[in-house]
């Protein structure tokens, strides 16, 4: 092992932390000892990431064949997913201290949570393609638990469901990954590609194919067209925290290889104006503008906001799949947008379900006599995914669409802002009316259960609010100062294009 | 110079079984006791001794013996290759530690000492296989492996298990009968005297060349007929039904011994006696690439498809056999390396994942997938066990079975390349199939996520309202136990660290040609 050992550090821990919760008998019975750790081990991990992300530098780790290593290194790409990922993660694993006291076998929950945030950040800080692999593999299995934790039948098979697909896409990816292999002696990320025109001299054919391959197999955990099905399932029947990080940071994690393999291993030079990118395009628009149409036409809000996730996410791999650096930016940018907001979202449903039992929209009437300040929250986070000035929204989809107008991809440079704004009104659609008719619920509206069950004014404890608050705020400051999370955007965009 | 200790521990074990089976102290079944298991398990540590012994020895591929020659070129002959060395070492490790599980399994059993009587010499006849000098050779054990362990699979004795048997016998047989026409043809176009394997090949290429369509049948119908025990489409029906012997018998045998013995003699057919020179590049090679991609789709398919727990695991063996077999058709040296290293994790994955099946029948009594919801809690080491079995078979890195497969797919696209560079060989089909294999192989993988996955599943998260029955079940003895242990440990640690073993298969690829 030789290079950076910090490194290794906010892989490493919350892994053993997490496996340490789930064999150690105590944390079944005491509670107070289970949320003291989960809090203690986040935060140590938040601390961790920052000195990793500053320390820098590399590690290999360990060498599987001349071939295959596991290295991890730091760069700008790690440093922004890192970030997000250490953030968020303690703000959800604060919420579900509270939100989890509702549901059972806790211990199991919060030791696969802790075991997942590590194995992103193992993700996050992948240095080569199998290292990426490997970890893309162990993030769906450790994940699994937290989709089927109620163990209900709809959860179990919502769980099957979710690692099928998942594996089905890994599959198809590592197609591409044997062919790279074949190619090419060293597999290590480099901006802008690792091939020279020697390697893939004869094979340029195989090349696209399996390019196409690896975009469309890690695009399933991004839940894009056509790998998507899993998502709308699995979202939903999850605990709402998970389903949270589910939307928020592991779909992220698809659109991480896949950034990884179009912009550090193949190189967008290869694939400007093939089939492969119109392909690419082709699908991340119709997944945008299908994810907005389920979204609209469906009635339980959680799994409103699954299919909402499965448009959203098809806009940073619209954003990617232009090839240019305004496109790149709105994508980056969309990524730590998305996910603040899809987060606030989520957990704002979660703290419905779990003070009023609503699941389905049309239930949901009155909602701000109830809870005005979560409401409030959700409806600011709506009007920043909607893309209304000055939330941030606004900010990442601005740089889509000029990205689309100047990308010079043929049609789908004025068709993309055609389906972006669609979606936008969708979007509206899909997320207001909750706003609207939970504020201003009409005059017919006499609140008898809002009355019988004494619910008035019954905003979650200051643990779930807190995290949605600070969510929500986030999702409208970083439309008002976008500067640090742009210039970073662009900063990465250089080195690749 | 002639090594009779090439000879011993083929002969030791088999005349130790016959020993047991014909000592009768007195009248009726011949009674079990501890002196008896400590006698079995005495032989066959000891015979593994003498395997080890003989490895040491050196496995340059100079060391032989000829047992008897009949007349001209119909010689039998021991002689000890590398690859021979691979699959005997194999095998002597693996024997010991499933006689150990078998004392626990059979612990209830009547007429034990038949049981390991057999087993014993179906160990002789294995290493027989592996030391197999010649076609004849292997051909004679390839036919003994048969009748000695027909009364292991009908050992159950009833019906379902005689029915089973009496299918074993008559494909086996069958087989037996194409592989023999195959011999015969090696025989007469050999060209060397005692027509022993030889790394590249051993016919005489100017007269085989005279009469290479016949020849190229001749392979093609040899393959098929050493293929029954490998399981290929469509001669693999009697497996699944052989999932109703005892446990020991369908792990170590038809997910070790009896198949990979097949497999085996399907390698020394394809590169140490047609040769690849001869056969890359035919049609027969495509016949016999195809049959096995057929092969590991239906296997993976029948698999997700069937609920008796043993039936899919004998199904998934059928598949996995046939990733082996298409290493082999790649008929580059690289492929017979990539072939060999999923012989090895396939042995020790399978193995594992037949004594999980076999603990849980022995401790619950159950044997459909349906039954196990809830298992993962009461069987925790067991079902650990299964969990890294599982995940290697599917694929998962840091197991031994992405390791193979990784092999496998470099072989099938550096096949692809040559083939593609040098014309496509007959009708262009080489240009895609070895491609079309990756994807058969990444979709077998996907599918064997599903039918081990589901299995995982039902015993870590079982459904809230199903009923888990049977709150006695717990994990078994250390004698099933450190079987199950040594295996994992030994699919991580080629897993993590393939190198070693990758080494040793390069040198045996290196010998067969370019």
């Amino acid at each position: 092992m030789e290079g950076n050992v910090i490194l290794l550090l906010p892989v490493v821990c919350p892994i053993l932390a997490g496996v340490l919760v789930l064999a150690g008998k105590v944390f079944r019975k005491d509670r107070k000892s289970l949320m003291a750790v989960l809090l203690a081990v986040l935060l140590l991990e938040a601390g961790l990431t920052a000195w990793a992300l500053t320390s820098g530098g590399s590690i290999q780790v360990w060498r599987l064949t001349s071939q295959m290593n596991i290295s991890f290194h730091v760069d700008e790409i790690s440093r922004l997913f890192g970030a997000l990922t250490a953030a968020v993660w303690l703000l959800v694993g604060i919420y579900s201290v509270a939100y989890m006291s509702h549901e059972e076998e806790e211990h199991r929950f919060f030791g696969y949570y802790l075991i997942v945030v590590g194995v992103l950040m193992g993700l996050n800080f992948s240095a080569n393609l199998i290292t990426m692999y490997v970890f893309f593999e162990m993030m769906t299995l450790t994940s699994l638990p937290l989709v089927l934790h109620e163990r209900s039948r709809a959860a179990v098979m919502a769980g099957l469901k979710y690692l099928f697909y998942s594996v089905a896409g890994a599959f198809l990816a590592l197609f591409g990954i044997f062919f790279l292999a074949g190619v090419a002696e060293d597999l290590t990320f480099a901006a802008g590609g690792i091939l020279n025109d020697n390697m893939v001299a004869g094979k340029e054919g195989l090349l696209l194919a399996s390019t196409f391959c690896m975009i469309v197999g890690f695009g399933a955990k991004a839940g894009m067209f056509p790998l998507h099905g899993w998502l709308p399932t699995a979202h939903p029947v999850a605990p709402a925290c998970a389903s949270a990080v589910l939307s928020g940071l592991i779909t992220k994690a698809g659109v991480l290889a896949v950034i990884r393999v179009v912009y550090f291993i193949v190189g967008p030079d290869r694939l400007w104006g093939t089939w492969v990118q119109n392909g690419w395009i082709l699908l991340a628009l119709m997944t945008v503008f299908m994810g907005s149409m389920l979204a609209y036409k469906e009635p339980v809000l959680k799994k409103r906001l699954a299919y909402s996730t499965v448009s959203q996410v098809s806009y940073v791999m619209f954003g990617l799949s232009l090839l240019t650096p305004l496109g790149f930016v709105g994508a980056l940018s969309h990524v730590v947008f998305h996910s603040v907001i899809k987060h606030t979202l989520f957990l704002a449903a979660g703290v419905i379900i779990v003070t009023t039992g609503w699941t389905r929209v049309e239930q949901m009437r009155g909602l701000g006599r109830v809870m005005p300040l979560t409401l409030g929250c959700y409806t600011i986070a709506s009007l920043a995914l909607i893309g209304i000035p000055p939330a941030s929204g606004f900010v990442s989809k601005w740089y889509l669409a000029s990205g689309a107008l100047s990308s010079g991809t043929g049609i789908w440079s004025w068709v993309g802002p055609v389906v972006l704004l669609v979606s936008a009104l969708l979007t509206a659609g899909y997320l207001l009316p909750l706003t609207i008719q939970g504020y201003f619920p009409g005059h017919d509206f006499k609140g008898e259960e809002i009355e019988k069950r004494k619910l008035a004014g019954k905003e979650p404890s200051l643990w779930m609010l807190g995290p949605v608050g600070i969510l929500a705020a986030a999702a409208l400051l970083f439309g008002c100062f976008p500067d640090s999370i742009v210039a970073m955007a662009q900063s990465i965009a250089a080195m690749v294009l | 110079m002639s090594e009779i200790i090439l000879a011993l521990p083929v002969v030791f074990p088999i005349v130790g079984g016959l020993a047991m089976l014909f000592h009768q102290p007195g009248e009726g079944v011949v009674p079990w006791n501890r002196r008896r298991a400590l006698l079995t398990a005495g032989l066959v540590l000891l015979n593994s001794f003498f395997v080890a012994a003989i490895l040491v020895g050196g496995v340059d591929g100079e060391r032989r013996l000829v047992v008897f020659k009949l007349y001209s070129s119909l010689t039998v002959m021991f002689k000890l290759d590398r690859m021979g060395a691979l699959f005997a070492g194999m095998v002597a490790f693996l024997w010991p530690l499933a006689t150990l599980y078998a004392f626990e399994y059979m612990e209830h059993e009547e007429r034990r000492n038949t049981f390991f009587a057999f087993y014993l010499m179906t160990y002789g006849v294995t290493v027989g296989i592996a030391l197999a000098g010649t076609l004849v050779t292997l051909y004679l054990f390839y036919e003994m492996l048969t009748f000695v362990t027909l009364p292991l699979v009908m050992f159950p004795l009833t019906k379902e298990a005689v029915r089973a048997s009496r299918a074993y016998l008559y494909y086996s047989i069958g087989g037996a009968a194409f592989a023999f026409i195959g011999m015969v043809f090696v025989l007469g176009f050999s060209s060397i005297e005692t027509s022993e394997f030889v790394a590249g090949g051993m016919l005489d290429l100017a007269r085989a060349g005279q009469n290479r369509n016949t020849l190229l049948l001749v392979y093609v119908l040899a393959f098929f007929g050493f293929g029954v025990k490998a399981a290929v489409f469509p001669l693999y029906r009697w497996l699944p039904k052989a999932a109703v012997a005892p446990t020991p018998v369908t792990a170590l045998l038809h997910a070790v011994a009896v198949v990979k013995s097949g497999a085996f003699a399907i390698l020394r057919l394809t590169y140490f006696s047609f040769g690849i020179g001869f056969l890359r590049g035919s049609w027969a090679q495509w016949v016999v690439m195809c049959a096995t991609l057929v092969t590991i789709l239906f296997g993976s398919t029948m698999a997700v498809k069937e609920v008796h727990w043993k039936r899919r695991l004998a199904y998934s063996t059928v598949s996995n056999l046939s990733y082996i077999l298409f290493g082999a058709t790649l008929m580059t040296p690289f492929g017979l390396a990539a072939g060999l290293s999923h012989m090895v994790a396939h042995a020790f994955m399978k193995i594992s994942a037949f004594f999980c099946a076999g603990a849980v029948m022995h401790k619950s009594g159950k044997t459909y997938i349906y039954q196990l919801d809830g298992m993962g809690k009461k069987m925790p080491i067991t079902f650990g066990c299964l969990t890294a079995a599982s995940l290697s078979l599917m694929g998962i890195p840091l197991f031994a079975g992405f390791i193979s497969k990784w092999n496998l797919a470099q072989a099938a696209f550096e096949c692809g390349g040559l083939m593609g560079g040098a014309g496509g060989g007959d009708g262009g089909v080489g240009r895609w199939l070895p491609y079309a294999g990756v994807a058969v192989i990444l979709l077998s993988a996907l599918l064997t996520g599903i039918y081990m996955m589901t299995v995982l599943v039902r015993a870590y998260f079982p459904k809230i309202g199903e009923t888990v029955a049977d709150d006695k079940v717990t994990d078994p003895t250390w004698k099933m136990l450190v079987p199950l242990i040594v295996f994992t440990v030994v699919i991580l640690v080629i897993g993590v660290n393939p190198a070693p073993l990758m080494e040793c298969l390069m040198k045996i690829g290196g010998e067969v040609g370019v």
